[in-house]
């Protein structure tokens, strides 16, 4: 079968639509500072500013650390044996929202510590669905 | 020896939903995680969509006291209550604990409770205590047998249901005298 230009137009527009994600791309974020900190301070990272829900992040200083995530948001974390995260509010696990729609991933080598607040305040590690 | 993952899973990694959550870890570094008390929270089912699986893999500890939410929940590793009480949630009844590791509570005073049904799925799968209690109500030992250290208990308010085989280690009890009904499938 002969296909007329804006059939071959179509199908074309669609097989590169498929192939492109539709959301951002990860960004691989390494912790840069030689011992703790917040996560959500940017000088403490890699790149600029600070890692997210598509993001992939790893934190392995050669010293002890203690590291504060809260609020953080992250696709894939690494956590190396001489760290310790604390999070004192939410912790937020993401699916990747591009494609291949990497699930959140935890490689823990070290310890988090997950708080619990007094009243009727919580803390937490939770995953969420895909963002963006 | 690897964490080996549900086969399933490969077909359900679409976009919409948000598991599973994995944690990885290794024999010469073994992590953890660490809940402080009964306001602390390790969940995977937030929202009542998509996939809220949680895998705990091999080499990998979720300790403390709080709660635990995942539906399933695949235990490749440990699960221990040594700061209180460490409540494993049930928010779907029919989603159980898929035990290839080791459910505990360790000193006194501390207690796993297990509000969810476990099911072996390891000749290495087990769940005891050393010093502390685990509570327990619906024990599935068809695909492997449950093997049950020292210091198991019935739950007080849920009726116990046990399949399959039940392996009680010599010299342990499993008490199950919390609970009037039991029901042996």
């Amino acid at each position: 079968m002969k296909l007329r230009p804006i059939w071959l137009i179509s199908v074309l527009f669609l097989a590169g639509a498929l192939l492109v994600p539709a959301g951002s791309q990860a960004t691989y974020y390494d912790w840069t500072t030689s011992g703790g900190g917040n996560w959500s301070t940017d000088a403490n990272w890699s790149g600029t500013g600070i890692p997210g829900a598509n993001d992939q992040a790893t934190i392995n200083p050669t010293v002890a650390a203690v590291v504060n995530g809260n609020g953080a948001s992250v696709n894939t974390l690494t956590i190396g044996s001489q760290v310790t995260m604390t999070v004192g509010s939410d912790f937020s696990f993401y699916k990747m929202a591009s494609t291949p729609y990497s699930d959140p991933t935890l490689y823990n080598y070290g310890t988090i510590q997950v708080a619990s607040p007094g009243g009727y305040n919580s803390a937490g590690i939770y995953v969420k669905p895909k963002h963006g | 020896m690897a964490t080996i993952l549900p086969e399933f899973m490969s077909n359900l990694n679409m976009g919409n939903s948000a598991g599973p959550l994995t944690f990885l870890s290794s024999a010469a570094n073994p992590g953890n995680i660490t809940l402080m008390g009964p306001n602390s929270n390790l969940s995977t089912a937030l929202y009542n969509t998509g996939i809220r699986t949680l895998i705990n893999g091999e080499n990998h500890t979720i300790q403390g006291a709080g709660n635990v939410t995942a539906s399933p929940l695949y235990n490749y590793g440990t699960i221990l209550a040594n700061l209180g009480t460490l409540t494993i949630q049930n928010p779907f009844p029919s989603s159980p604990v898929y035990n290839f590791g080791t459910l505990s509570a360790a000193g006194a005073g501390n207690t796993l409770v297990v509000n969810k049904q476990v099911r072996a799925m390891s000749d290495t799968n087990l769940i005891k205590s050393d010093g502390g209690k685990v509570q327990v109500y619906d024990l599935y030992g068809d695909a492997s047998p449950v093997n049950l250290g020292n210091g198991v208990k019935s739950h007080p308010n849920l009726d116990l249901n046990l399949l399959g085989k039940i392996n009680v280690t010599s010299g342990s009890v499993f008490n199950t005298e919390l609970h009037s009904k039991g029901y042996f499938l």
